[in-house]
């Protein structure tokens, strides 16, 4: 994947950037029932700093004032950086917190009580 | 028939969404009803949005569309709630904006132990409200 640099990516990069964030978001979500905890020992530290990365990427993009279609990626950027910062957040409590967290499982067993009589 | 409930800080929750200024996020209630009418309890159960699950229910948090703003799943609103794999029941916890002036980043898993604890606690006391599809 391109790295875009703060200072140093047009229009075009971002918008190459993005298609790409929008593709590793898309192999990531089909893959999120079946990841493990490692799995992601194997990929979360990547993942975490990617998702750094953008953050200050789209904070820096954001104070720029280029041209509307500069505007749009800059957009753009931000939503996928929501939407990977969501996917990495819900695969750290879900996937490898969640099972190993007793008192939620205590809970979630008496929600499946309350539901089902 | 699927029996469709909810749970008091969903129902503020929705309303909270459906008066903000400019009708930001008026679509939020259609979005709910589009995506559940005439869906069968199979479809609400098997979502890969699953984010807890056991033999006799599942916690889902659904992404939906928000057409008003011409927004996808990926950036729509999140619709959390829970699902009975014996009985067509599904109750409704939570419902938050990826995007926006309310936009709401993710749900830890300390919120959904306290949705969870309300549902009991309404439950118990015959507090949860019916939600018509």
């Amino acid at each position: 994947m391109e790295v875009a640099t703060p200072g140093g990516y047009n229009v075009s990069q971002l918008a190459r950037l993005n298609r790409e964030l929008d593709g590793l978001y898309e192999l990531i979500y089909d893959d999120f029932g079946t990841i493990t905890a490692e799995d992601y020992a194997v990929f979360g530290g990547q993942l975490e700093l990617l998702v750094k990365t953008l953050k200050s990427l789209y904070d820096d993009c954001r104070r720029s004032s280029e041209r509307r279609a500069f505007r749009d990626e800059v957009e753009r950027l931000g939503a996928n950086y929501s939407a990977l910062y969501e996917l990495n957040s819900d695969i750290v409590n879900f996937r490898i917190k969640a099972p190993r967290n007793v008192e939620l499982q205590a809970m979630m067993s008496q929600a499946a009580k309350t539901i089902n009589r | 028939m699927i029996t469709f409930e909810t749970i008091s800080y969903f129902r503020e929750r929705l309303q909270v969404l459906s008066e903000y200024k400019r009708g930001v996020y008026a679509g939020a209630d259609t979005e709910i009803r589009n995506s559940f009418k005439g869906v069968p309890i199979e479809q609400v159960r098997q979502n890969r949005d699953m984010i807890l699950m056991r033999d006799d229910a599942i916690a889902i948090k659904l992404r939906l569309p928000d057409h008003r703003q011409r927004l996808s799943k990926k950036d729509g609103y999140r619709l959390i709630y829970l699902v009975s794999m014996v009985e067509e029941r599904v109750a409704f916890l939570d419902i938050y904006p990826k995007r926006g002036p309310l936009q709401q980043l993710d749900i830890a898993d300390e919120e959904l132990y306290r949705l969870l604890a309300m549902y009991v606690s309404e439950g118990d006391s015959n507090q949860l409200e019916p939600y018509e599809i």
